[in-house]
């Protein structure tokens, strides 16, 4: 009895602690547990200074007032950042005038001509599509951070990443995240914040 | 005197993991943190709870003990924790702690108090759930960790799966050797072994 007892307390302590850490069921990984944070309390992302494409410094604050889609790249990606890009065009030929794409590198290794390798491959313009890196190391980590982007090396010299579309709101705040894949949510999405 | 070598055993063995570049070398790898970091930082506890233990007749109490250990690992094995434990100092001081007291102090305390049936239930389990994890981790198409790459999950899943073959060989073998045996043969050998 005391067994049955004391085993019932334990199991209904250990099941309340897993409900807390997995956010009531909705995120085992931390990649849906970010997602659910940001969801529920948009972020305000640091305003860093970039370089694009064509050489031009620009800063996040000066997208305030319109939509803005952030992907995180590097130039030499072979993989998932070619599926970021193709999500991009898709996204350069459905979303309003008035929204911008910027794709940022975090390799510190991407200057002007890499960031146009990318820019070219996917047939990104300025000022719709920028493709940008970022000069200060500490500005780059602080924006990482923000966002939780986490990069760690693979074993070929490359970077593995955890990818997504980052919807900013109007006022400078990652608001949502989505699948590299799910352009079609992320524009209805952004239709609906604009209504 | 040789009792209390057991606890100190169990202390060091915590603070090596905690302090040495052993630690940071285990987690290095995903296959090495699970299998090789967690196991350890329980086996600090767990030295500690089977000392505990001895000389200690409470039977009723090693179920709930050992479902306690077993739901502190099911938290900790949540990719979610086990990335937020690389990536916050608090989150992993909190682990440590967990690890060694709530999974490894009540699986030394429980497995000493625990009847053979118990035994055998929770080590049958235990295989089923490694088995189970094991065939996630090489079945999951994506990464579940941030902080790892997807060899890195595979190689987890392997291990998982070799282990939960040599729990279920263990368990396999004792059984079919026990049953060989006729009751109480053990120690009636024992006793002709002493004369």
């Amino acid at each position: 009895m005391r067994a049955a007892l004391a085993t019932i307390a334990v199991a209904a302590i250990g099941a309340a602690a897993l409900w807390w850490g997995t956010d009531q069921g909705r995120a085992l990984t931390s990649e849906a547990a970010r997602r659910n944070d940001i969801a529920a309390a948009p972020r305000l992302l640091p305003d860093v200074t970039f370089h694009d494409q064509t050489g031009a410094a620009f800063a996040l604050s000066d997208y305030r007032g319109a939509p803005l889609v952030l992907e995180f790249v590097y130039a030499t990606c072979p993989d998932i950042c070619i599926t970021l890009g193709t999500a991009f065009e898709r996204l350069d030929a459905t979303l309003p005038e008035d929204a911008r794409l910027v794709s940022i590198s975090f390799d510190p290794r991407d200057d002007t001509e890499r960031l146009g390798w990318f820019a070219d491959r996917h047939g990104a313009q300025t000022p719709r599509w920028r493709v940008a890196g970022i000069e200060d190391d500490a500005d780059r980590a602080a924006l990482l951070a923000r966002a939780d982007v986490v990069v760690i090396p693979d074993a070929m010299g490359g970077f593995v990443h955890n990818a997504g579309l980052y919807l900013v709101d109007p006022e400078g705040r990652l608001s949502a995240i989505f699948e590299p894949e799910d352009t079609e949510g992320l524009r209805v999405a952004l239709a609906g914040d604009a209504r | 005197m040789r009792a209390d070598r057991a606890i100190i055993g169990g202390a060091a063995l915590l603070l090596l993991l905690a302090l040495s570049p052993l630690g940071p070398l285990l987690e290095s790898r995903l296959a090495t943190h699970i299998l090789g970091y967690y196991p350890l930082n329980v086996a600090g506890g767990a030295v500690i709870g089977a000392r505990l233990a001895q000389g200690r007749g409470v039977p009723w109490t090693a179920a709930p003990a050992l479902l306690m250990a077993t739901l502190t690992l099911a938290f900790w094995a949540l990719p979610r924790w086990i990335d937020a434990s690389l990536a916050d100092d608090s989150v992993h001081a909190a682990r440590t702690a967990n690890l060694a007291l709530l999974a490894g102090l009540p699986l030394g305390w429980g497995w000493t108090q625990a009847g053979p049936i118990l035994r055998g239930f929770f080590i049958a389990n235990a295989a089923a759930m490694l088995a189970v994890m094991g065939w996630l981790m090489l079945a999951v198409p994506s990464r579940l960790c941030n902080t790892y790459l997807l060899s890195d999950q595979r190689q987890l899943g392997n291990g998982f799966l070799i282990v939960a073959a040599g729990l279920v060989a263990a368990l396999l073998g004792q059984a079919l050797i026990g049953s060989m045996r006729e009751p109480g043969s053990r120690r009636q050998h024992a006793c002709h072994l002493a004369e």
